[in-house]
């Protein structure tokens, strides 16, 4: 079944985006790669928090510049990423270890009872890479789409000013909010049709839905996804801008140095 | 002025969100169930677990003292123990000032059981944030992306009652609930125009064709590779429940693309009627090319995320990547192969829909 649906991925892909439809295609398998190789390292004993950081920056790295290119656009979501991702990992840690949402609740007794729990690594820190990985892709689609916005913009209207430009980034930002909320909001939806109808099943009233752990892991899960790509909308909007419009400013300087030595060698 | 008006407003925001956030910390009055403030955690190591292969764990012990904070046993001293590991796979390390769910074992020698943690506060802090994000970040848009959100969940609510309680089908629920999901979503993001009505009609279409796509190869290789009876808290024939999650799915990313696709058509032919198809259709493949490369991997990794977990427990427990990604990660990697296609045939969907309906007439 798999083999069937990815070929009529593959040739979707070709057909409706070209060579960069091929290329989106096999990141998407550098992807699952890429998240089995973290599991084998945490599962070997490596320091999670480390691994999944190393993992997102190298992910953010192959989505936007073997996808898209190495340009300001994604130079831009780049940074805005590992600032945000930064933040992230530290809020992440703080909330998870408050609400106690690491491990399994009752409700996985089907799939885990059976296990030996006695595995010697850290599930907070597990808990904590998994929302981290989680919200990586919904992270840098949010700034992609913000930086493409706001280039296309400076690139119809060259003579703007940093301010102008900024306040027409804040307005393309309004715009995908909503798409931002639905996207992420039937996403998890569509993984936990099953849990409702447990609840729901089982007569949970709403204090026991709101203090379950599966629950609270579940929905703490979402609303990471969900502020991390909101809040990484004005921080892609001030380093596009700024990348666009201090073009005298030297670090700029040095960034324009590099992509044009990079697309040089293509 | 406008932005003293504006500080005002925030500050109140501010003021309130801090006075519910202290009702919800002490909001144990609101529970029938008694709840224990915990006063003293006295730790010991009690042995040492034999894991899966070499792996070794310590076990400890707790002894806990806490106060009960409501019921008719309020202001009770009571006392109790707790098993912790180090790695807290299936308990929980409790400290001095924890709040958990008790009941009482025993009211002469007050002794308790511990049945769950209080999170209901953390739940409220982020949902708060989440909230307050949306108003500073999105202002009108935010909220009413929350007023859409709010009017999904209850939909939902009812359709999935439908299903336990009266035993409607659920695929023909939920396909109903995905037009009703739609049409207020997008309704409330765009406004009552004829770009809504062009996104709506794309999405409903695209959604369809990806489903019956999907439906069509799990009939025809007979779900061949895939342990799809793996889903998590499944207590219902496993087959219309993952309809259901292939329908919703890819349903958000689809309507992305639309409004994208459908604003883009609407923009170019609001500043020139007079520009021809084939442009208008050019212009849509190359939004279609750069989304293309950051949606699908949204929800492949939302998908993942999640079962990090449980992987790694199946791990070192003996399991093989091999088994683990043929027997669960399948089940995650069909479903974003399908919300993929659909991502992907949401392009020229809407393109053909948006150039048709949108050009010929100032619209709006």
């Amino acid at each position: 079944m798999i083999l069937t649906l990815s070929i009529i991925l593959f040739i979707l892909c070709i057909l409706v985006g070209g060579s960069r439809g091929l290329k989106s295609f096999i990141v998407l398998f550098l992807d699952i790669a890429f998240c089995m190789i973290n599991i084998i390292l945490i599962g070997t004993g490596f320091p999670v928090v480390i691994s999944t950081f190393i993992l997102c920056l190298i992910l953010a790295y192959i989505i936007l510049y073997f996808v898209n290119g190495y340009n300001k656009k994604t130079i831009a979501s780049f940074y805005s990423t590992v600032i945000i991702l930064s933040f992230l990992m530290l809020s992440v840690f703080i909330i998870t270890y408050l609400s106690k949402i690491q491990g399994f609740g009752i409700e996985y007794i089907e799939e885990i009872g059976w296990c030996n729990y006695a595995i010697n690594i850290n599930l907070v820190h597990v808990t904590i890479s998994s929302i981290i990985i989680s919200l990586i892709g919904s992270i840098v689609d949010s700034s992609t789409a913000v930086s493409t916005a706001v280039y296309e913009v400076y690139d119809k209207n060259p003579q703007l000013t940093f301010k102008e430009l900024y306040k027409s980034g804040i307005t393309v930002g309004k715009d995908i909010i909503s798409t931002i909320t639905n996207t992420l909001f039937f996403a998890f939806l569509g993984g936990f049709v099953t849990l409702l109808i447990w609840f729901n099943y089982y007569s949970y009233d709403f204090t026991l839905i709101i203090n379950n752990k599966v629950f609270a892991a579940e929905f703490i899960s979402i609303m990471f996804n969900a502020l991390g790509s909101l809040f990484i909308i004005p921080v892609t909007n001030y380093i596009t801008c700024f990348l666009l419009i201090r073009k005298d400013n030297k670090f700029v300087k040095r960034i324009e140095n590099r992509i044009e030595k990079r697309n040089e060698d293509e | 002025m406008k932005s003293k008006k504006n500080l005002i407003t925030n500050i109140l925001l501010v003021l309130i969100g801090i006075i519910v956030l202290i009702i919800t910390y002490n909001d144990e009055f609101l529970y029938k169930k008694p709840v224990m403030k915990i006063t003293k955690v006295e730790e010991k190591k009690s042995y040492d677990k034999q894991g899966y292969g070499s792996n070794v764990e310590s076990y400890y012990e707790q002894k806990i003292e806490g106060i009960i904070l409501n019921t008719k046993n309020k202001g009770l001293v009571v006392n109790t123990t707790n098993e912790r590991s180090t790695s807290n796979v299936y308990d929980e390390n409790y400290h001095k000032g924890d709040k958990v769910f008790v009941s009482i074992n025993n009211l002469k020698s007050k002794t308790v059981n511990i049945i769950n943690y209080k999170r209901d506060f953390y739940v409220v802090i982020i949902l708060l944030v989440f909230i307050y994000a949306l108003y500073f970040i999105g202002k009108k848009q935010g909220m009413l992306a929350i007023v859409a959100l709010v009017a999904n969940v209850i939909v939902y609510s009812i359709a999935i009652n439908l299903f336990t309680k009266r035993k409607f089908d659920l695929v023909l629920l939920t396909s109903i609930s995905t037009v009703i999901f739609t049409i207020i979503s997008l309704s409330l993001a765009i406004g009552k125009n004829k770009k809504a009505l062009v996104t709506i009609i794309s999405t409903l279409l695209s959604t369809l064709v990806t489903t019956l796509i999907g439906v069509l190869v799990m009939n025809v290789t007979h779900e061949s590779g895939v342990r799809i009876e793996q889903i998590d808290f499944l207590l219902t024939p496993y087959k219309e429940v993952f309809i259901t999650e292939l329908l919703l799915g890819g349903l958000g990313a689809i309507m992305d693309i639309a409004i994208t696709i459908a604003s883009t058509v609407n923009e170019l032919v609001e500043k020139n009627n007079k520009i021809d198809n084939k442009t208008l259709f050019l212009s849509c493949r190359e939004i279609g090319k750069d989304t293309m490369g950051t949606m699908l991997n949204v929800l492949l990794f939302t998908y993942i995320g999640c079962e990090i977990p449980k992987f790694i427990l199946y791990y070192r427990n003996g399991f093989t990547i091999s088994t683990i990604l043929h027997s669960y990660l399948s089940i995650d990697i069909v479903r974003s192969l399908v919300a993929g296609i659909g991502i992907v045939l949401a392009i020229p969907i809407t393109s053909i829909i948006s150039v048709h309906m949108l050009k010929g007439g100032k619209k709006q």
